[in-house]
């Protein structure tokens, strides 16, 4: 792939996979796939481009406090160890028969929060600047949304982790990092708003990249000179995309990241 | 300034010094720009786990030890599944 185009697909990949805390690796490995990158090099570049997302974001959301850690880490263990045990089994599982478990997961997900009206968790009159942030042992906050507070705590938290658990195992086995999964389960089963799901999912797949990147880095699969042309792109559309993330209104992040999951759900099932 | 302010110029030191690394990984050619590249990818490993190390410090000090032990045990299969894929 020219280096330009390469440039460009990082940039844009990192900057949707961060405004929508899907990872960016699900976006940018089908292309680099499509455009004739062997897949075995294409994959490493994925998660190099989550990890500087995930890194680009990182400044701008520990800010704002709309991060919660606490529900990042609960939700990663579970996620990173099914991802271990994903990885383990991999050769044991088709990837024709993978690739369709993705793109109905990624519909259904797409389906479900393209159905939901309206916004969830209101803000609370009664609440300030000075309570935003996460709750000390709990999962439970307060995030920022234009001059108002919005308080929540996560629900359904078994079922939640259930869904991380998929996540995990789904990322383990097939490579890409599963954001596209924690983001929809977090906002949708564990009705947490879906501006905390982005930002704490861009958390959580910088922590699963990173062991994924050591992984490939001790394989050799990491091609140095691509990998920092897409670091140094990836940085910047993660800077890009977490700005345009807490501008957007909650509806229409939720809206985008649909019509995202749906694209990505048929070019699953059709490309398998 | 609270914990996360500081960890948050961490990170925008490492922003910053990961696309240097990255840039001239990109541009940069011979072992130089290797080296350069290669540091951005440590730097890109690093960042994830420095961040959830602090954290753990963090709630330990506040005495959040629940979120404090989860966080470890984060770490701790962090390096497990580092070790495996090493040994694999």
């Amino acid at each position: 792939m020219h280096p330009v185009a390469l440039a460009f697909a990082a940039f844009l990949t990192a900057a949707i996979g961060t405004l929508g805390g899907l990872g960016g690796a699900i976006l940018l490995v089908p292309v680099l796939v499509l455009s004739g990158m062997e897949a075995k090099y294409a994959a490493p570049l994925g998660l190099v481009s989550v990890a500087a997302g995930s890194l680009a974001a990182a400044p701008h959301q520990l800010t704002a406090r709309v991060v919660n850690h606490r529900l990042g880490v609960a939700t990663e263990i579970v996620a990173s160890s099914a991802a271990l045990v994903g990885a383990l089994i991999s050769g044991l599982i088709g990837q024709s028969f993978l690739a369709v478990v993705l793109g109905v997961v990624a519909l259904v997900a797409a389906i479900a929060g393209g159905r939901r009206k309206g916004i969830r968790n209101l803000p609370d009159a009664s609440l300030s600047a000075a309570d935003v942030g996460e709750r000390s042992g709990t999962l439970a906050g307060v995030y920022p949304l234009g001059d108002e507070y919005v308080p929540y705590r996560a629900t359904r938290v078994p079922v939640g982790l259930l869904g991380m658990a998929a996540a995990g195992l789904i990322s383990g086995l097939s490579g890409v990092g599963g954001g596209w999964i924690k983001t929809p389960t977090t906002s949708e089963v564990m009705h947490v708003p879906v501006k905390v799901a982005a930002a704490t999912s861009t958390f959580t797949v910088g922590v699963t990249a990173a062991v994924g990147l050591l992984v490939y880095e001790s394989q050799g699969r990491i091609v140095v000179s691509d990998a920092a042309l897409v670091a140094a792109a990836g940085l910047v559309g993660g800077t890009v995309g977490v700005r345009l993330q807490h501008l957007l209104p909650p509806p229409l992040v939720r809206r985008g990241l649909s019509v995202i999951l749906a694209v990505i759900g048929v070019l699953l099932i059709v490309r398998r | 300034m609270n914990d996360l302010k500081v960890l948050s110029r961490i990170l925008s030191v490492a922003l910053a010094v990961t696309f240097l690394f990255a840039f001239g990984g990109a541009f940069i050619p011979g072992t130089a720009g290797q080296w350069s590249g290669t540091a951005c990818i440590a730097v890109l490993i690093a960042a994830p786990v420095l961040r959830v190390a602090w954290l753990v410090v963090d709630w330990t000090r506040i005495g959040d030890l629940r979120f404090s032990l989860l966080g470890s045990t984060l770490l701790m299969i962090l390096a497990i599944s580092g070790v495996i894929a090493f040994v694999r």
